[in-house]
């Protein structure tokens, strides 16, 4: 094995791929990352048994061949070598040692076998679809902040895909609260697919995805998701578990309904939660005609209120919240108004973009 | 190298595999018996059995294909293999978390998914507790494997979520061929006897005392502890280095010496003792002794065991050993 590559052509994408790589490893093996070369092309692969990343980039001239070299050393000599740099990478096969030279510097680094490396298999897709990458992360971007963290409920810990009949859907929940984010799309799958993402997969994947309308390739099957980009293969295990029926979550027969400017609202929260209890982040918010109070006091007797004017004709409601929930909902809207439905003070509370149905977010009400 | 299942093990081997062709393996398996019968020799077939993409006819793994290869160096993405960090350590409660965390995700290229604990009992209470949620409802592809020589000391609400193996005492006739057969054929046939004697039967244990040339530090400790009894050693210098030898051994080799004295103190001649070679030494001391002392003394002993592989300091507790062994004489008297 031996080629030669610009610097910044080897350490972007592996600067991306070595994220999933854990700096506390108790398999040697996982801390390297396993490199395949081609005739024109290097790929590299970085995995933690959770999840997958190859990078592929183009060569000239290489020599076959392929071995796994620790990631973080090589990412750190990359970084460290001038701008411009030209890096010549060589396997010694007989001494098992790779040799990493660039001008008048030269590092020797160990490898390891490279059937230690526990690489995905081509795997089974069940259904495969493909998807534009903004719409993608679009979708992941307005539900993640949602999902649980390790909750015993292993299955919240993730982010629920929903494929149906020209439909993709994200949802994620943490019992409390829920996001809710739909989009159509050119897909037709038999039966309605439902798989749960990891975590750590879902936070690793957004950071893959640009913003361009040039697609993402999905394949599912059993037990892993794998989605192609350009440059870069992700695969990701999925959570074994069922998603909560979360249909039922969502109230339909809400009576009132407010419009609000979201920034004057989002900002008047804010100052509110300031003195909301530390811990439960508890907010009272009184509703009658055309306004909306929130109020809050902490363990040391401390209150703050403030009133905001509102598009609300109904009758009055108090009702608690964890200004933390409305929070969040309020900073995943792009609109500039927002609407929320209420019932009453034991029902849960639909935050929605105005006149955008496609983002939904619940939130259950707090008992003050 | 492919990982089989020792000779003596074959009929629970093959109720194993039978089991896993019938899909009624359980989700959770307790191994026991005692050291040295090759429990996790035999859990270890059994996962690359399982995990090996394509087994031999007896259900042992084939040695060649991509999940051996992963297993053979340690980096199967559908094992989680859990053991102290250092021998006699306790496995933490955040190793245990990670199991739960492990389950939940599906397997990489099986749809079975294996958690080794060896042993059991060194998980410490909270480990312990924090398992039960796991053991009680796993992942329907998941098998839990836990050893344990000492299942007593394990929480009973482990036990009940776990279908117990009890590992037999090997047939002696299969024990020395095979312990033959792994010496080398070196050592003289009444050696292995006397090996396979002194460790209960455990032919594993024996082959280990071989090698570490136990037998002969077993005659120096013996001599040693006779000496204290008689007054000619001292006893913190005799526990010094007994301590060297570790806790759970030490133990085991007092425990059965101190039964051998009650014995030969309360039978009648000629009385069977484990240990025949020390037969002349424990016959001396004998005299001096009194019954109720020695059951006194096996309960300390015992006692001392049952922490054994904890935190407990081994050098004080075999000190605490020596001193009241000291006195026995001193009561005698």
């Amino acid at each position: 094995m031996k080629f030669s590559i610009q610097r910044e052509a080897l350490l972007k994408p592996l600067q991306t791929i070595v994220g999933v790589v854990e700096r506390r490893q108790t398999l040697p093996v996982l801390s390297n990352i396993l490199v395949v070369v081609s005739n024109d092309r290097l790929s590299m692969t970085a995995t933690d048994l959770e999840v997958e990343m190859i990078a592929r980039v183009p060569l000239d001239n290489a020599q076959p061949g392929d071995t796994t070299i620790p990631a973080r050393k090589i990412v750190d000599i990359c970084r460290a070598l001038p701008e411009g740099a030209v890096i010549n990478i060589t396997l010694d096969t007989e001494k098992e040692r790779v040799t990493v030279q660039s001008g008048r510097s030269r590092f020797n680094l160990t490898t390891l076998p490279i059937n230690d490396f526990p690489s995905v298999d081509e795997i089974t897709s069940q259904f495969e679809f493909s998807l534009p990458q903004n719409i993608l992360k679009h979708l992941i971007e307005k539900t993640s902040f949602a999902m649980a963290q390790q909750d015993v409920r292993y299955y919240l810990n993730g982010l629920l895909l929903e494929i149906s009949s020209g439909v993709v859907r994200a949802v994620a929940t943490d019992g409390h609260r829920l996001a809710m984010c739909t989009h159509d799309c050119d897909v037709k799958p038999v039966d309605t697919l439902q798989i749960i993402m990891p975590r750590k997969g879902v936070t690793e994947l957004v950071k893959l995805l640009d913003d361009t309308d040039e697609p993402a390739q999905i394949q599912v099957s059993a037990n892993h998701i794998k989605i192609q980009l350009n440059d870069f293969v992700f695969t990701s295990k999925l959570i074994d578990g069922r998603f909560p029926d979360y249909e039922r979550v969502i109230p339909k027969n809400s009576d009132k309904h407010v419009v609000a400017d979201k920034e004057t609202l989002r900002q008047a929260l804010v100052r509110t939660s300031i003195l909301s209890n530390e811990k439960y982040r508890g907010i009272r918010i009184r509703l009658s005609d055309a306004l909306l109070q929130a109020q809050a006091n902490n363990p040391e007797m401390e209150e703050a209120e403030e009133d905001i004017e509102v598009d609300y004709s109904g009758e009055e409601l108090e009702i608690g919240f964890n200004v933390s929930y409305l929070l969040d909902a309020l900073g995943a809207v792009s609109d500039d108004t927002v609407s929320l439905d209420l019932g009453d003070s034991n029902s849960s509370c639909v935050v929605q973009p105005k006149g955008d149905s496609t983002c939904t977010y619940v939130i259950m009400p707090m008992r003050l | 190298m492919t990982k089989a299942p020792l000779p003596w093990q074959t009929p629970l081997w093959d109720g194993l595999i039978s089991r896993f062709r019938a899909g009624s393996l359980p989700h959770a398996l307790l191994f026991t018996g005692s050291v040295g019968y090759g429990k996790s020799v035999l859990a270890e077939a059994l996962i690359h059995g399982l995990l090996c993409q394509s087994p031999t006819d007896d259900g042992v793994a084939c040695g060649e294909c991509q999940s051996c290869n992963l297993l053979m160096a340690g980096t199967h993405p559908d094992l989680m293999w859990l053991e102290p960090e250092e021998a006699g350590k306790a496995i933490p409660v955040d190793r245990i978390r990670a199991v739960g965390e492990f389950l939940a995700l599906k397997g990489q290229y099986s749809d079975r998914q294996v958690v080794f604990i060896n042993p059991a009992e060194a998980m410490n209470r909270h480990a312990a507790n924090s398992l039960l949620k796991t053991l009680e409802e796993p992942s329907e592809d998941a098998l839990l494997i836990l050893i344990s020589s000492q299942p007593s000391l394990l929480l009973p609400t482990i036990r009940s979520r776990c279908q117990q193996v009890v590992f037999p005492q090997p047939a002696a006739q299969v024990s020395e061929a095979w312990l033959q057969a792994q010496l080398k054929n070196a050592v003289e046939p009444a050696t292995i006897k006397n090996l396979l004697a002194l460790s209960n039967g455990a032919p594993l244990a024996a082959q280990a005392l071989h090698e570490t040339g136990g037998v002969a530090v077993r005659h120096d400790l013996a001599s040693l502890w006779v000496g204290v009894a008689e007054g000619r050693a001292d006893p913190l210098v005799c526990a010094k280095q007994w301590s060297e030898l570790g806790l759970p051994q030490a133990t085991r080799w007092l425990s059965s010496w101190v039964m051998d004295l009650i014995r030969l103190k309360s039978g009648v001649d000629p009385v069977a003792i484990t240990n025949g070679d020390l037969r002349p030494q424990l016959q001396k001391l004998v005299g001096g002794l009194e019954l109720k002392q020695l059951f006194a003394y096996l309960a300390q002993i015992t006692e001392t065991a049952r922490w054994a592989n904890g935190q407990l300091n081994a050098q004080l507790a075999m000190e605490d050993l020596m001193v009241s062994w000291s006195r026995q004489r001193t009561v005698a008297k």
